[in-house]
């Protein structure tokens, strides 16, 4: 069986982004970039299917910059076969363009199962997973927190408001991954040495940006302002509820 | 006449309350435009339970609505939409930001190769065509786009709207076919899997209390339920409590989990870092309670309490039932 995971880089989700002076970039000296988190709970359930089976195939697509190297590597090191760079040194914000380069490269190989995060948090499109499932008639169930292989078939929870969607569906499929319940694996230094030997697939892609939208700017949202401490024990309780129910109308 | 089309969904017959924040928008869409005012909804609804829904100067209403279809099916909903745009042809179309309009949206833009702009909050009506507030880096920083070009396919944060009713009016309505794939590879629901008791969803609530690592212990969020149960309100969760087995991850507020924007969120035991700050920053009002007068969280709630939540919660619930 073979897998793909499909991997952004992304700045680390503490970071702190400052906006530079041209108000249509994020200045990027400082920025420590990671995985997108929800694309490393998709590989971390690809490694668990490889646990159990060690047939399977993992491969990690990432498109972006030369640092993109650094994410694929400690993908590597936490267990995937093989690595492949998309490399560009454009910023792409047209999921239809990503979606049309990821797309060229799955077409390579026969995966049975292409995994996505449920998005990434540095843009917060939600859309790549779903649009390679059309483009490519593959099935595509999103949003999912965790899936099983049974009878060769996968079975997929999917999370809604409220309740649970389980799917069942046949191969080839697309998953696009939340938050999983299994906790990530963290590549030893072992791991990391032995990883930075295997070679990544470096290959250079076209950027097509069709999008036909302009960014206008980029600002920080209204600051909250510093609000009030009411009281330091229970005697405080009284007020709060006045506070919430007189002056807010919120109870 | 070009039309904007706005998909809505159901929920137990009913058109859903986050229908009426897109039906809001579109509305003024449609009369800055002037865009004919179309209405699709998909999923089980009887038009007799809408009396909302002519106060929203919609001019037609298009109903795809059979009892194959009371279920959620990507491909189905897909193929039933497709269909009518083709049909219509719009300038713009409006998806919500639930479950159903993440995972629809980018089906239907892909097909028609319309540009989709997701999660916006804010959308104003420019000389050539649509400028558009979205937040990225989960909120930390808003961008503006600009589209002179139009189709395009938009899906709104949820909360993010008002919601303003008008007179009401006649709306023409239309019974539209439901397009069944035959297809047999398709994926299928095979069970929903509903929790215990029916649940407030953090991403619905207007009001939700939320407890972190301070409640020491899960059965302590018998706590936080009972207060929850008093407010109507839903119950969230620290990624800390989920990571530890206390809280499902449907609960989860946070970059890693579910970005909310409710009229009143109370936080118990939360310290407020940044991926946990992200995801309910833009409550309209917070209230903190946490016994160390440093944590980050009184920074930006509007009231806290620095004391033992342990005391505090108790008092509250007892307060707030002898009014
Ligand atoms: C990639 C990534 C993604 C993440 N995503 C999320 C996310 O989506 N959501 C999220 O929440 N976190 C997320 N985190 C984790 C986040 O960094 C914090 O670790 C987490 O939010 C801490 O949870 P907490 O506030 O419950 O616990 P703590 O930080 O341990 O805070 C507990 C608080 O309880 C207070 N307290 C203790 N006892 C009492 C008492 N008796 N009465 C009153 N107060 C008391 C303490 O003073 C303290 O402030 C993420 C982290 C990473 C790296
Ligand atoms: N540049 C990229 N390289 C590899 N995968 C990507 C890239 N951009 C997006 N993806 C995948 O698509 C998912 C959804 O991204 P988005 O639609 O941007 O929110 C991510 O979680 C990744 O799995």
């Amino acid at each position: 069986m073979n897998i793909a995971v499909c991997i952004k880089q992304v700045p680390d989700t503490a970071s702190q982004l400052k906006i530079s002076e041209d108000n249509k970039t994020i200045e990027d000296n400082g920025i420590k970039y990671g995985i997108n988190p929800f694309d490393e709970y998709a590989l971390e359930e690809a490694l668990r299917l490889k646990d159990k089976d060690n047939t399977i195939n993992i491969t990690v697509i990432s498109l972006g910059p030369e640092r993109v190297k650094q994410s694929l590597t400690k993908a590597l090191a936490m267990g995937a076969d093989e690595a492949i760079h998309l490399q560009t040194d454009n910023s792409i914000n047209d999921c239809m363009a990503i979606a049309n380069i990821i797309t060229n490269e799955i077409k390579k190989k026969q995966y049975d199962l292409i995994l996505f995060g449920k998005k990434s948090v540095d843009q917060d499109n939600n859309q790549v997973g779903m649009i390679i499932g059309e483009i490519n008639g593959i099935p595509c169930i999103s949003n999912c927190s965790e899936f099983v292989i049974e009878d060769n078939k996968i079975v997929a929870n999917r999370e809604v408001e409220g309740s649970v969607e389980v799917f069942e569906g046949e191969f080839p499929v697309i998953i696009t991954h939340e938050k999983g319940k299994n906790e990530l694996r963290y590549p030893s230094l072992k791991d990391l040495m032995a990883a930075k030997k295997k070679s990544i697939n470096t290959i250079d892609v076209d950027v097509n940006d069709n999008n036909n939208s302009e960014l206008i700017r980029l600002e920080y949202p209204k600051k909250r302002e510093e609000g009030i401490i009411i009281g330091e024990d229970k005697s405080a309780v009284p007020e709060l509820i006045r506070i919430l129910r007189e002056e807010r109308k919120l109870i | 006449m070009s039309c904007i089309l706005t998909v809505i969904e159901s929920k137990n017959k009913e058109i859903k309350n986050s229908a009426l924040e897109l039906l809001s928008e579109a509305r003024k869409i449609s009369s800055k435009k002037n865009l004919d005012n179309k209405v699709i909804i998909i999923g089980e609804y009887e038009k007799n339970n809408s009396t909302q829904i002519n106060e929203f100067g919609i001019n037609s209403l298009l109903i795809g609505s059979t009892d194959k279809i009371s279920k959620y099916s990507p491909e189905l909903y897909r193929d039933s939409l497709l269909h009518t745009i083709n049909e219509l042809k719009p300038e713009i179309i409006l998806f919500s930001g639930s479950s159903i309009g993440k995972d629809l949206a980018p089906r239907i833009a892909a097909n028609i190769g319309y540009n989709l702009v997701t999660e916006c909050i804010d959308i104003s009506i420019v000389e050539d065509g649509y400028e558009i507030k979205r937040p990225i880096f989960a909120g930390k920083i808003i961008q503006t786009l600009r589209f002179s070009k139009t189709p395009i396919v938009v899906s709104l944060k949820s909360n993010s709207f008002a919601i303003e009713k008008i007179e009401a009016n006649e709306i023409s309505i239309k019974q539209i076919d439901v397009n069944i794939s035959k297809d047999k590879k398709l994926p299928i629901l095979r069970e929903i899997i509903q929790p215990q008791k029916e649940v407030l969803d953090v991403s619905e609530a207007s009001t939700i209390v939320s407890g972190g690592r301070g409640m020491k212990e899960p059965e302590n969020f018998k706590l936080i339920e009972e207060l929850a149960e008093i407010l109507n309100a839903a119950v969230g969760a620290s990624r800390a409590v989920v990571d530890a087995g206390w809280r499902p991850h449907s609960e989860q507020v946070g970059q890693t989990g579910k970005i909310v924007s409710p009229n009143l969120y109370i936080a118990f035991g939360i310290s407020g870092a940044i991926q946990h700050q992200v995801g309910m920053i833009n409550s309209k009002c917070i209230v903190a309670v946490n016994k160390d007068k440093n944590a980050p969280i009184f920074k930006f709630a509007d009231y806290g309490i620095v004391g033992d939540l342990f005391e505090i919660i108790p008092e509250l619930i007892t307060k707030l039932k002898n009014k």
